[in-house]
């Protein structure tokens, strides 16, 4: 991959945000959830319909970043929210009920990418649509800047995302659900289905895999 | 603290020593990979995914909506009352499988059908351990009340014999008879021609009264009984196949004109009451037959009541016979 060296980071990445991080689940959109679900059990359409609203849009990030397609992703998300249809009933509240989706999701990316299809997909490149980057888009919403750092931002998410997808798949998983969606280790590990220290040896390793797969590529 | 301990607890978000931050603000190479790391995290963080396409919503809802409705379990379209319904009837129906099966068959209570046997598969019971009872003349009613069915303990398949006696009293000699007591000797010798006089009567006993089972072979299971002796003993050897249950018990009804008395006693369905008597048997099975109103002289009314009785012992065919003595 080529990347376009710049002497100087850019700035805006820099100064850390606040950690945790900025999507909390706070009480009242868990219980807001208890609520929908709660009607969405009792046959709720609309409930259900609203509970898809508030969490599509993070379950499709996830699975783009599981998965590292769009056309992926889009099935994915869809069949999450398929399989969170079917087994609504049997929800039983333990989690938060987006630690339960997350959880979901997880388990359909792994079987997606377990899948024949999915990997001669992958060989072929046929995965990634036309003029998709994937990448994460570093550059400031305003682009009031120089064209030439916006473009160095581009590169370097499109380095960090390939640097996301070279990494296993179950480092992927605790980076994603930590690093990029600001789970807590219980809602990982919950959502994961595995031991709290797991998640954090899990996660130390992942991190660094991550920056020995950066190496080279990231100022 | 080394290099490594510092950037392992970086990676695992720890919190940093104050020897761990001497380090880092001494070692540069630790703290270029702190700074490269928080680089990388909040990229992570920060970065923006590029937005899910605008159709995204439409098309998961139409994969929820493409899954076939799932029609509720069975047990949950049945109504609650119905489950209550099923509960009460299964309870019933154990309380009463409980009674007729522990519970042995008494004088009072009726016996269960499982119990009777054809008096060919029944082992035979020497009847003088059980005396039979006489009631007392009831002119308002005839009851017909089994005498209580001692289990026989099982018995192996054998043929053997048995003597079954009945004893009737005998009217004193030079001493002015109860009425009732003479009545019944005066029966006992075979002084009853009412019955046979009435056809319809006789039509009814005769289509009631049960042909040997088809099992029983005529004559070589059931010997012909010994005549009964002037002082009214009935004496009759009774030699039948040996079964596993005791012989049925039967109730026979010596019932002389104008009069009702029963006497309880075991026999053999099918054999022949002593030449010149009367008898009306019934499987007694189902512990009394009341016979209503004042029949005495009124022979009509009389064999409407036992008709009346025959029909309210409501019996499947075949658990009932009516024996009559032959002219």
């Amino acid at each position: 991959m080529r990347v376009m060296r710049v002497s100087t980071p850019l700035i805006y990445c820099v100064p850390m945000p606040a950690f945790p991080l900025r999507r909390e689940a706070s009480a009242g959109v868990i219980d807001a959830d208890a609520a929908l679900v709660a009607r969405a059990r009792e046959g709720d359409e609309a409930a259900f319909e609203e509970l898809v609203h508030r969490h599509e849009a993070e379950i499709y990030r996830v699975c783009r970043r599981m998965l590292g397609s769009r056309e992926a992703a889009l099935d994915a998300a869809q069949e999450t929210f398929v399989r969170v249809f079917r087994a609504l009933g049997r929800f039983r509240g333990d989690a938060a009920f987006r630690t339960w989706v997350y959880g979901i999701a997880v388990n359909v990316c792994r079987n997606l990418l377990a899948s024949r299809e999915f990997r001669q997909a992958e060989r072929t490149g046929s995965l990634h649509g036309h003029g998709e980057e994937g990448g994460f888009s570093l550059e400031p919403p305003d682009s009031g800047i120089d064209p030439e750092q916006a473009a160095y931002g581009r590169e370097l998410g499109r380095a960090l995302h390939a640097a996301l997808m070279a990494v296993s798949q179950g480092h992927r998983e605790v980076i994603v659900l930590r690093d990029v969606e600001g789970l807590e280790y219980e809602e990982i590990a919950a959502a994961l289905g595995c031991r709290l220290g797991t998640v954090k040896s899990r996660l130390a390793r992942a991190r660094s895999a991550l920056l020995a797969a950066l190496e080279g590529v990231w100022p | 603290m080394t290099c490594d301990e510092l950037r392992q607890r970086l990676l695992a978000d720890q919190e940093l020593p104050e020897a761990a931050r001497a380090h880092l603000a001494s070692c540069h190479g630790c703290r270029a990979a702190s700074e490269r790391w928080f680089a990388v995290r909040a990229a992570l963080r920060t970065g923006r995914s590029e937005p899910p396409p605008p159709f995204l919503h439409a098309r998961i809802m139409a994969g929820v909506r493409a899954q076939p409705q799932k029609a509720p379990a069975w047990w949950r379209r049945v109504p609650q009352a119905a489950w209550a319904g099923t509960a009460v009837a299964v309870l019933i129906v154990g309380v009463v499988v409980t009674q007729v099966v522990r519970w042995p068959a008494g004088p009072d209570r009726a016996v269960p059908l499982a119990e009777f046997r054809a008096p060919h598969e029944a082992p035979a019971v020497d009847a003088a351990e059980q005396p039979p009872s006489i009631r007392e003349p009831d002119t308002h009613e005839l009851k017909f009340s089994p005498a209580p069915p001692e289990p026989a303990p099982a018995q192996p398949l054998s043929r053997r014999a048995v003597r079954v006696e009945e004893r009737l009293p005998a009217p004193p000699v030079g001493h002015e008879p109860e009425p009732a007591r003479e009545d019944r000797t005066a029966v006992a010798t075979g002084s009853v021609p009412a019955f046979r006089e009435a056809p319809d009567f006789q039509a009814a006993t005769e289509k009631a009264a049960g042909q040997p089972p088809p099992s029983m072979a005529p004559g070589s299971v059931h010997p012909a009984p010994q005549a009964s002796r002037p002082d009214g003993r009935l004496e009759r050897s009774l030699e039948s196949a040996a079964g596993r249950h005791p012989p049925i018990l039967v109730r026979v009804a010596l019932l002389p004109e104008g009069e009702d008395r029963s006497v309880p006693l075991e026999l053999e369905d099918t054999a022949a009451p002593p030449s010149g008597q009367t008898w009306i048997a019934l499987l007694d099975e189902v512990g009394r037959v009341r016979l209503e109103g004042p029949f005495e002289d009124d022979r009509p009314r009389l064999e409407q009541v036992y008709q009346r009785a025959l029909a309210g012992l409501n019996l499947p065919p075949g658990l009932h016979r009516v024996i009559r003595a032959q002219p």
